[in-house]
């Protein structure tokens, strides 16, 4: 009962997850781009232009942000696998989780589009004004980041809870899981995406918040459906 | 055991939602707008510019955002009072209510600051531009508004289904219940609002989404207090 309920969740979530990375792809990706560009201010100016993208397709890329609520769901597996391990070390990292997904689907994903609302007006009747312009602008991204503020700590810091939940050794996932774990996903995309030439990086790094979902998803669900204690 | 749960926490999200309340005041609340002003264009002008308020009061503005998964944990209140009425009548309506209130809060509440951010750089630096100040609000607002899709549907959508579940008599509340409900609240909201004058008409119209959450909150937990049935 419960491996068939794990499966249709695991397979469900990363289908859905699939139309995350389309979308971070609208927001982020730029042909141009190295790994190491990725980190510096470049990549600022193609978000807070979504790469010259039209408007239709910046709201098309808004979309995803209305799955968060069932992308929260993939750290049901990892509950299950890892709640023996109590509520500091189990409970506790998985619901910082679903927390974080909770907010960024609103703020975050929805919420890039704000981001490049200068652009695409400017793009679209010119721009003379220069200092409302950037002041408009600071506002926008203190807005943004203020309301991205609890989903931030809640995505670092339950990540790296969560990894220190898999390497306590008391969760049904063995300690070699933190390869799998969301911060271990988040660490090789940057890491990886770092040292590849555009447009590569682009592809690596860009949808890192779906890697980020996706992988740990799927090898979570995977095991738990491997083992035989689970019902 | 459960029943304790529930009290504690249909207690501790009502706390919490009047925070949201003071959020939606510094968003919404005019003390110049009757009711009938609220449903017209003299609202979005209040809306726009955060009426005047300043930046750092707006950005306060925004945190209740981050509270509305807390918030949506009193849909399962509401799901424990109605369960016994089938899965259309109860985890359906309860589960729409829950992913509006998920989806509101980051694109909703924290979301109304965007609306206001053109507002608040001309009462800075001025604006000589006005084609591209239209332009970009023109562009917010339409980013706001497909955001806010979805999270609409299932308010509207959740609230009247979780209307009809009460009125379906088959949930552990009474019919009349229906007047605590977060149909009820709204109903009484737009038609009472809409009749008070200025300042009184943006107590309850300003702040209409915390009265919608709050009193249904805390009715229910009341209503639910020493219902044995719950632990069923």
């Amino acid at each position: 009962m419960l491996k068939n309920h794990l499966r249709t969740l695991g397979i469900s979530v990363s289908i859905l997850l699939i139309w995350n990375g389309v979308c971070d792809m609208i927001y982020g990706f730029s042909s141009q781009l190295n790994g190491n560009e990725y980190t510096s201010l470049a990549i600022w100016d193609v978000m807070r232009t979504a790469g010259g993208r039209p408007h239709w397709m910046i709201m098309m890329a808004q979309t995803a942000g209305w799955l968060y609520p069932f992308y929260a769901l993939s750290y049901y597996p990892w509950w299950v696998g890892m709640k023996r391990a109590g509520f500091w070390l189990g409970t506790l990292p998985c619901l910082m989780l679903a927390y974080a997904l909770f907010m960024i689907g609103g703020i975050q994903h929805a919420g890039w589009a704000f981001l490049t609302v200068l652009a695409q007006a400017k793009a679209a009747v010119g721009s003379t004004d220069p200092t409302f312009y950037a002041t408009a602008e600071r506002f926008l991204v203190e807005h943004f980041v203020m309301g991205d503020l609890t989903a931030l700590i809640a995505m670092y810091g339950g990540s790296i809870l969560h990894a220190v939940g898999i390497l306590s050794g008391k969760t049904l996932f063995p300690r070699w899981f933190i390869a799998f774990s969301p911060l271990a996903v988040l660490f090789y995309t940057f890491f990886i995406g770092s040292f590849l030439p555009a447009p590569l990086a682009g592809i690596v790094i860009t949808p890192f918040g779906t890697w980020y979902m996706l992988f740990p998803l799927i090898a979570s669900t995977i095991f738990l459906l491997k083992r035989a204690d689970i019902n | 055991m459960l029943q304790d749960r529930l009290r504690k926490l249909g207690v501790t999200v009502a706390i919490l939602m009047l925070w949201n309340g003071v959020g939606d005041f510094i968003f919404a609340y005019s003390p110049k707008l009757n009711g009938a002003q609220y449903s017209t264009m003299m609202f979005w002008d209040a809306v726009r510019t955060a009426n005047g308020h300043p930046h750092w009061l707006v950005m306060l503005a925004q945190t209740p955002g981050w509270l509305y998964p807390i918030y949506a944990l009193s849909a399962l209140i509401w799901w424990f009072g109605m369960r016994r009425a089938g899965f259309w009548l109860s985890t359906v309506p309860c589960a729409l209510l829950a992913y509006a209130l998920l989806m509101i809060g980051g694109v909703q509440h924290i979301g109304f600051a965007y609306l206001s951010v053109l507002g608040q750089a001309k009462a800075l630096v001025g604006s000589t531009d006005p084609a591209f100040y239209a332009t970009a609000q023109r562009l917010l607002v339409e980013h706001f508004l497909w955001g806010d899709l979805t999270a609409l549907i299932a308010f509207f959508g959740g609230t009247i289904w979780h209307g009809v579940a009460i009125l379906s008599g088959r949930t552990l509340f009474p019919r009349w219940f229906i007047f605590l409900s977060p149909l009820g609240v709204l109903t009484f909201e737009m038609v009472v609002g809409n009749f008070l004058p200025a300042p009184f008409a943006g107590i309850l119209l300003g702040m209409f989404g915390t009265w919608y959450m709050f009193v249904p909150t805390l009715s229910a937990t009341i209503w639910m207090w020493n219902r044995l049935e719950v632990s069923k």
